[in-house]
């Protein structure tokens, strides 16, 4: 009798912990999300979708991020693999697979698999320098006959692998839509660097020209008082027989300029502005180096003098000739002591570089972190024009204008 | 049932344990948070956030859920008092639900107050209400998922034996065990493919995955899982007083 319940009990027992083991296995073939996050972190971007959803004709997802993996980059393969699921919902046309490059034992054809993905364009890392195995964190994209590469891992200095993975892990929606994007760009819009009033050289904005050079063709103009500098005549678009005057460039930058506009100049710009065009103002009203705080003690900040004090003030600010100075600043190196005649470097908070925290959700700014200004001057909003936002700001409290 | 569960909660409240628990947990979570100088303390450490509860919180819950679990069954067993229970007409299941409800029910009550240290660091966020509310909120959820996992493993350490302290002992070591064991274990060795599944036993992996504020299916089978697992162990040894 007694051994009877025991039987019952233990088979009870055996079977709730199939169940239970069964039911792990079933949910790991499959996943459902929920995202408490305030701005959605963890659910494809209205973006993303609407590019998943333009997509009309096979892609095919390579991911060489497979095998006998560091615990960091599994991390990473679950992550890439849980997102492209997620993308496969929304278009059932992307197709992906896992391929460890570093399946062959035999080195030699390792290696011809190796040098086949870094002429292909994807980045490696070593894994294990003894038995010269790779890490190919990246994948290929192939959409209409055409391969693009896609770094999976963002390599930061500084960082440690696994930190490496974690932050690659929440922009990897970013790395795949930035690429799905790329296929669907066919005529490249124009973007004008202004030159020709000590604006910021080739040097200075190479970076950010480099940036912009995938999306945008980028040239430097200079105005020079020619009308056609950054206007056009051309036709328009309904009524072909109607001649038209057209911005040349989608935007123009201004950036830094050191030395007055003409009259000339200003009208030009003022008109590309009427006829559509979009100018993005990088003024510093008042001179201010750190080149020469390295030598002296103390510097002399004058105004600019840039002769656009009425044009700005139509459209509806002012950059007042001060400098902010805000205890949320950003740090600099400054040598505190001498230890066996080495400089010891410490950083100090440095007052006039402050970090101005975005306060509105204006595309320009959402999501972005603090942002690091040097001299910067307060800008007022004058009239009453709606279009005038402004997008960041200091604490009032701590922040002081000289 | 329902009487049983409230005379459980009644029985902490109306006893010593219960408020040392709970001002044990918030004095700990408090000092370290807020007043000792270090990597954990919030003022000092220049983010709005107050992940370092949930590093902490575990830790402390790892001794002091086995502290309240301890009892329920170990406690009635030696005085006998145990024979009274399954007198009455309640299912074995029933009676382990009871059990655990009021020891969950004392977790809860201790993590409510922590809220206030979300409060303070949501009003104090530069600007005001900087703080990550998602993390916070999937590492809380997270928190009691791994709370629940703590108490159902302490109701078990309690159902093997009838000595407290030999309870509150395995239970911690358990606990222990199950919470960074598994981590521990799989960076041992060079385990191949199977590391990440090692790693998966764990609760570790699962509680950061919450904690990222993000409640995956997944996790949540896993958690359930793990409770019912001990729930399942718990039972057999109830019922085999009968074999």
């Amino acid at each position: 009798m007694k051994s009877k319940f025991k039987k019952r009990d233990l088979t009870a027992l055996f079977a709730g912990i199939i169940i239970i083991v069964l039911l792990n296995f079933v949910s790991g073939l499959t996943f459902r999300r929920l995202d408490l996050t305030a701005e959605g972190r963890f659910t494809l971007t209205q973006p993303t979708i609407d590019l998943l959803n333009d997509i009309d004709d096979a892609v095919t997802i390579k991911v060489y991020l497979d095998g006998d993996l560091p615990a960091h980059f599994i991390k990473l393969r679950n992550a890439t693999r849980d997102m492209l699921d997620e993308m496969r919902a929304f278009n059932g046309n992307i197709e992906y697979e896992f391929i460890d490059p570093s399946e062959n034992p035999i080195k030699k054809e390792r290696e011809k698999i190796y040098t086949q993905l870094a002429k292909k364009g994807v980045k490696y890392t070593v894994h294990d320098t003894k038995k010269e195995y790779y890490i190919f964190p990246g994948a290929l994209i192939t959409y209409k006959g055409v391969d693009i590469p896609v770094e999976l891992l963002q390599v930061q200095n500084g960082l440690s692998k696994e930190a490496m993975c974690y932050n690659s892990i929440n922009n990897l929606e970013y790395q795949f839509s930035n690429t799905f994007r790329k296929f669907d760009i066919k005529d490249k819009p124009k973007i004008g660097f202004i030159k020709g009033h000590g604006e910021l050289g080739e040097m200075e904005t190479d970076d950010i020209r480099t940036s912009l050079g995938e999306y945008y063709t980028v040239e430097r103009v200079n105005i020079g008082g020619k009308l056609n500098s950054l206007v056009e005549r051309g036709k328009d678009a309904e009524d072909t027989n109607k001649v038209v005057v057209k911005p040349k460039y989608t935007a123009i930058v201004i950036a830094k300029p050191d030395s007055a506009f003409t009259e000339n100049d200003k009208f030009i710009i003022d008109q590309y502005l009427m006829y559509g065009g979009k100018i993005m103002w990088c003024i510093d009203n008042v001179y201010a180096n750190m080149d020469s705080l390295q030598a002296n003690p103390s510097t002399i900040a004058f105004p600019m003098q840039l002769n656009l004090e009425d044009m700005l003030f139509r459209y509806g600010v002012r950059i007042n000739t001060n400098m902010v100075m805000d205890l949320n600043a950003a740090p600099i190196p400054v040598v505190t002591e001498m230890v066996d005649g080495k400089p010891i470097q410490n950083l100090f908070p440095w007052y006039f570089y402050p970090i101005a925290l975005p306060t509105s959700k204006h595309p320009i700014v959402k999501n972005l972190n603090g942002i690091r200004m040097q001299f910067a001057n307060t800008v007022d909003t004058v009239g009453s024009n709606p279009q005038v936002k402004s997008l960041c700001y200091c604490i009032p409290l701590n922040t002081h204008a000289i | 049932m329902t009487a049983l569960i409230s005379k459980e909660i009644r029985s902490f409240l109306s006893s010593l344990t219960g408020y040392i628990v709970i001002s044990m947990f918030l004095l700990l979570t408090g000092l370290f948070l807020w007043v000792f100088p270090g990597e954990s303390n919030v003022l000092t450490g220049g983010y709005s956030t107050i992940e370092p509860l949930f590093v902490i919180a575990p830790w402390v819950f790892t001794f002091l859920i086995p502290a309240i679990t301890m009892r329920s069954f170990a406690e009635e067993k030696r005085t006998g008092t145990i024979e009274l229970l399954f007198t009455r007409p309640l299912t074995d299941y029933q009676i382990i639900w009871a059990k655990y409800l009021g020891a969950f029910a004392l977790v809860i009550i201790s993590l409510l107050p922590t809220l206030i240290y979300f409060y303070t660091v949501y009003q104090y966020g530069n600007p005001k209400g900087n703080i990550d509310t998602g993390a916070t909120w999937g590492s809380f959820i997270g928190l009691l998922f791994l709370g629940s996992a703590f108490t159902a493993i302490g109701l078990f350490a309690s159902a093997v034996t009838e000595n407290q302290i030999v309870s509150f002992i395995l239970a911690a070591f358990l606990c222990f065990i199950v919470y960074t064991g598994f981590d521990s274990l799989a960076s041992l060795t060079n385990w191949g493919y199977a590391e990440n599944f090692i790693r998966n036993l764990g609760i570790n992996e699962h509680y950061i995955s919450v904690s990222r504020g993000v409640v995956d299916s997944r996790d949540l089978v896993y958690f359930l899982s793990l409770d019912a697992f001990f729930f399942l162990l718990t039972a057999t040894r109830i019922k085999s007083r009968k074999w």
